[in-house]
């Protein structure tokens, strides 16, 4: 027992306040590293709450809000933040997550047909590469937005056209993150039955966290717009106060110059 | 429960376990958002009377009071206190968030409020960037900032710390000295500090409490306790290096009396319209001389008159960067003085020191109490 008392007290090297924070791969190893025993409680709440199956969307918004804090270095209340989350987000996520699920469908099932279509008919890989290319870009905007949801107190109006933006002005994370979710299923496939456990453990939540990792600077990119006309009409007064501030400084920099 | 304007007073207190007695009577009244230290060597009842105010032991017999209330039988959690461990007591599988929070958890209070407070304390205690770490990462100094602000999120009237900086290097312990002391203006409530440190006594408290055996020997503010010792363990355990103590026989001159130590004549300055010597002619007692009261040439500020001077043999010389400790021997008698860092005796050397004798104190040497003269 003394051995686990040692190693719980031993001091530490101490932490900088002016280290550089890491960036990239190097950032999403730390984050790993750090919630790793939260990611696969995570897991655990993430099936519980999809048991009964409409409740799936809401489960992965909740679990898409705790990644964004993880990813931010926000502490995280795993149970609380879980369960808040699931019903601040509730009616929003599942509206749009059945709708996402059906648009998915549909453009799978459109692949499946066309690809049927190419062994009589060549000519059909022109749609079967559209659909497939529609349904990949309707993936991505639902992962988009259920980041952006977890993120900003937008309308599901604001948050699909968001995210669609968002998507088509930087499609390339968005497909990293993709790929690296698939990556981790196909690991699960290829591997079975040895990785039979592994969505029990950590595939959902480390698929919400991938995913949230990858899209994190998109929802920067246009959602601080969407979130500025939101809280605009909103009457706050926090952005304008900002916008304001900026105004005021651009003008002091222009009387400077 | 506050402390309010009648601070905390320990009546009377006792603590024993089994057979033995670590507090003995001992009667403490601290006044509200005083800053107290308690001081003295190990083994002497200093955190053992800490735990009893926090609640973490038992009074055997005695009153304890905080504010109006009597808290002999009340729970811990229910006295407004927080304490701060030497060795932290942080949980290790918590963030040094839910560290902090961990205490308002408990007692139910809202997320936005522990928030708040959180953020709050780590902005005071600039730990911000460490609030999603585990106590495994960080140095003892963060460590003991964490333990600070967990106790200061519950916005306590009384902070008890039990020697918090005793793990922490010298530098470190330091800037930790000033920080807590900043803190406790900042904060504006009673701090009860424990150390064995006379340095940190000296320095962070508005008043010292300096035990021995379990008993209370004196209560005084720094300076006084410095200048006023009531005894010689007192004055041996405040200042650094240590008082030197010398046997001296007490003669009375035409020019006033004398303390005799090995055929010298050591001039007895009073400092009070008192003539308490007269009772101790020709007995035998002890003579402290502050280190700092030696010197190797005299300053021109100090009269000569209430000087003697000693020849020594250097047995140690220690550079301190600014200063030098020598430690000399008269005929068979060691004594310490700091000398300027431009002294160059060295060891084996001869060398004549002048004692200044207006801070001198004179000691009983069956009861050890000062005497007054």
């Amino acid at each position: 027992m003394r051995w686990f008392t040692d190693r719980f007290y031993r001091e530490g090297a101490g932490i900088s306040k002016d280290e550089p924070k890491k960036r990239g791969l190097a950032l999403l190893w730390q984050v790993i590293r750090r919630e790793f025993w939260e990611l696969f409680k995570l897991n655990f709440f993430i099936i519980i709450f999809s048991l009964p199956l409409i409740t799936i969307p809401a489960a992965y918004a909740a679990a898409t809000a705790i990644s964004v804090k993880m990813v931010e270095d926000e502490n995280v209340y795993l149970w609380r933040d879980f369960i808040d989350n699931f019903r601040r987000l509730f009616w929003r996520a599942s509206l749009a997550g059945f709708g996402f699920a059906a648009a998915i469908t549909l453009g799978v099932y459109a692949c499946y047909i066309y690809a049927q279509l190419i062994l009589e008919q060549m000519i059909y890989i022109v749609p079967l590469m559209l659909s497939v290319a529609v349904s990949i870009l309707i993936t991505l905007i639902c992962a988009q937005y259920y980041v952006g949801l977890a993120r900003f107190d937008l309308s599901i109006f604001e948050l699909l056209k968001s995210s669609a933006l968002s998507i088509l002005a930087r499609p390339i994370p968005a497909l990293a993150g993709l790929v690296a979710v698939l990556s981790l299923w196909l690991a699960h496939i290829v591997f079975y039955p040895i990785s039979i456990f592994m969505p029990a453990i950590f595939l959902f939540s480390f698929g919400a966290l991938l995913m949230t990792f990858a899209l994190r600077n998109n929802t920067h990119f246009v959602f601080g717009h969407s979130t500025l006309e939101g809280e605009q009409r909103r009457g706050a007064d926090n952005f304008a106060n900002v916008q304001k501030a900026h105004k005021h400084k651009r003008e002091t920099i222009t009387c400077e110059i | 429960m506050t402390t309010n304007s009648n601070g905390i007073r320990l009546e009377k207190i006792n603590k024993t376990f089994g057979n033995l007695t670590v507090v003995h009577d001992i009667d403490l009244h601290i006044k509200d958002k005083e800053f107290i230290v308690l001081v003295g060597p190990s083994g002497c009842g200093k955190s053992t009377t800490l735990r009893m105010i926090a609640g973490l032991e038992e009074v055997t017999s005695g009153e304890l009071w905080i504010g109006d209330n009597y808290v002999n039988d009340v729970p811990s959690k229910d006295r407004d206190i927080a304490m701060v461990f030497q060795n932290y007591a942080l949980y290790p599988h918590m963030t040094v968030y839910k560290n902090m929070a961990f205490g308002l958890m408990l007692r139910k209070a809202k997320a936005d409020m522990i928030d708040q407070k959180v953020k709050e304390a780590a902005k005071i205690l600039d730990i911000e960037h460490l609030l999603n770490r585990k106590p495994k990462a960080l140095s003892g100094g963060q460590r003991q900032r964490v333990a600070l602000g967990r106790a200061m999120v519950r916005n306590p009237q009384v902070f008890l710390l039990d020697e918090p900086l005793s793990n922490l290097d010298a530098k470190l312990r330091g800037t930790m000295r000033a920080e807590i002391t900043k803190l406790h203006k900042r904060l504006d409530a009673t701090f009860i500090y424990v150390t064995h440190d006379q340095v940190e006594a000296m320095t962070m408290a508005d008043r010292i409490v300096v035990m021995q055996d379990g008993n209370i020997l004196q209560v005084a503010e720094p300076q006084q306790l410095y200048d006023h010792p009531v005894n010689m363990f007192v004055a041996g355990f405040i200042g650094a290096p240590q008082i030197n103590i010398l046997p001296v026989i007490i003669a009375k001159r035409a020019d006033g009396y004398k303390a005799i130590f090995e055929g010298l004549e050591l001039p007895l300055v009073s400092n009070s319209e008192f003539d308490g010597l007269a009772e101790y002619e020709g007995q035998e007692m002890m003579l402290g001389i502050r280190p700092e009261n030696i010197y190797e040439k005299l300053p021109s500020e100090i009269e000569v008159n209430n000087t003697v001077k000693f020849e020594t043999i250097v047995e140690l010389a220690e550079p301190m960067g600014a200063e030098i400790h020598l430690g000399v021997s008269i005929d068979g008698h060691s004594m310490t003085a700091r000398v300027s860092a431009r002294c160059t005796a060295k060891d084996g050397d001869a060398i004549g020191l002048y004692a200044d004798m207006v801070g001198a104190h004179l000691f009983n040497k069956d009861t050890e109490l000062t005497i007054k003269y």
